[in-house]
């Protein structure tokens, strides 16, 4: 049934290298704080959304690591979840952006700080 | 992990980052993208230190395959965060994306890596795409009539910013790493043995693959060793009646209700045929007829998890209608307006006539 694991002649599934595992793991870490800088950093809502979903990706890329670790599929599973919430959050967050830019003709969140109080 | 090295990695990384937030001259720029990577590769280093050398791996992808991955992924990342125009950091992080989702196809996720670029590349990032572009075609003159967009070449707080991801990163890089047997890493044999013993229990759910790979498996076989034809078909023991035979043979249950036995190392099971006469023929499956990750994926969806498959779905409907919702261009109508748009007339109004024709 499965092409793609002709190296696996002893079992299934192998198990994963453990240098691979940790190079994945630092990855999904590095892109994580990266994705945090851009939350915090960048002016423009949309890109801090899109900040966000680097986050998400991050995330993804440790379950799909863990999972391998752990020879279990729910990791691959959670991302299926998380792919879910990112699409629902660009349809809600990208709709709410265009409506406050339709009000005030810019996409600088500080144009909008007064919505904090 | 060799902790001092991934501190001053991270540190190097950040002070990097900070510098790339401003528009630089093209040398500065390539020496910047010089030190970042070398950053990138020291985290590397300084977290596969103490790993097994790749060689002895009974599997795996190339460790510098992996590397590479990781390179391309940090730096579009880092020049997604940075980029001060937005339609630029939307493409750097599908390059981002394309590399998250090569890293999935060597974590044996395949299923997971092309929904990753249909799902993300696809989808996501092309509505991200529609919405900047949507925002800034008028020439986007900001509400204080300044210059287009000083609010994406300006960052906000760097230095906080940075100060806080490199106590997350090396917070959680610690948590990691520090310990070389704080996470096994790998999967232990009797592990390994339970993960492919499920994955065959999986298989037996699936009935129809099942029959056809235990076929495909003994008309190869039958091909291999004509001999065999009359063990399968006694009566006219011809290769073409066999075939013929194999062709209608169905999977046996056994008394536990199992249509196979899997070996208890995981690595065969063995299916039992039976022939239209009633004779039984046990094939042995060998790894390429396990389920492949997207049958098992599947399987798993709906087996363990559908309680969560319908959540999903309950979540993407609400996100449908309030994106119906939030798109819904709002008009201002006058009372008597809105009653006639639905066609409903004011009591004691003889002057108003349906279809306006008055």
């Amino acid at each position: 049934m499965n092409p793609v694991q002709p190296l696996l002649a002893a079992a299934p599934l192998a198990p994963a290298m453990p240098a691979n595992v940790q190079l994945t793991l630092a990855l999904a870490l590095i892109l994580f704080a990266i994705g945090l800088v851009g939350f915090l950093t960048r002016r423009n809502m949309i890109l801090m959304f899109l900040s966000t979903e680097l986050m998400f990706q991050a995330a993804a890329l440790a379950f799909v690591a863990f999972g391998r670790m752990w020879m279990d599929l729910s990791g691959q599973l959670m991302v299926i979840f998380i792919l879910t919430v990112a699409a629902a959050e660009a349809a809600l967050a990208l709709g709410l952006v265009v409506l406050l830019y339709r009000r005030k003709e810019t996409l600088s969140n500080e144009a909008w700080a007064e919505l904090k109080e | 992990m060799n902790a001092n090295l991934f501190y001053l990695a991270a540190a190097l990384g950040a002070v990097v980052l900070y510098l790339m937030m401003e528009p630089r001259p093209a040398p500065f720029r390539a020496a910047l993208t010089v030190f970042g990577l070398a950053a990138v590769a020291l985290i590397l280093t300084a977290v596969a230190a103490n790993a097994p050398a790749p060689e002895d791996a009974a599997s795996g992808a190339p460790f510098g395959l992996h590397v590479l991955l990781s390179l391309v992924a940090v730096a579009g990342a880092a020049r997604m965060v940075t980029h001060p125009k937005p339609v630029y950091a939307a493409l750097y992080f599908i390059l981002v994306i394309l590399a998250v989702a090569v890293n999935f196809l060597l974590m044996q996720a395949e299923f997971m890596a092309f929904a990753l670029l249909i799902v993300y590349a696809g989808a996501i990032l092309i509505t991200y795409l529609f919405v900047l572009m949507l925002a800034q075609q008028s020439g986007d003159r900001g509400s204080r009539g300044e210059d287009a967009s000083w609010y994406d070449r300006t960052p906000r707080e760097p230095i906080a910013a940075l100060i806080l991801a490199f106590i997350v990163l090396a917070t959680t890089g610690d948590a990691l790493f520090r310990r070389p047997n704080a996470l096994p890493w790998v999967a232990s044999p009797a592990e390994t043995a339970r993960a492919n013993v499920r994955l065959w229990e999986q298989a037996g759910d699936m009935p129809g693959l099942l029959a056809d790979e235990a076929r495909a498996v003994a008309l190869a076989d039958l091909a291999k060793d004509p001999g065999l034809a009359k063990a399968w078909s006694p009566a006219n023991a011809t290769e073409q009646a066999a075939r013929e035979a194999i062709a209608a043979a169905s999977v046996a249950i056994d008394g536990g209700g199992r249509r196979l036995s899997v070996s208890p190392d995981g690595a065969s099971a063995t299916v039992t045929l039976r022939t239209a006469d009633g004779t039984l023929h046990p094939v042995k499956l060998d790894a390429a007829a396990a389920p492949s990750n997207s049958q098992s994926l599947g399987h798993s969806l709906v087996a363990k998890f559908p309680v969560s498959l319908e959540l999903a779905g309950v979540i993407l409907l609400m996100a449908l209608f309030g994106a119906v919702v939030l798109a819904r261009k709002q008009m201002q109508m006058a009372e008597d307006e809105r009653r006639i748009a639905a066609g409903v007339q004011r009591l004691g109004d003889e002057s108003f006539e349906r279809g306006g024709a008055a």
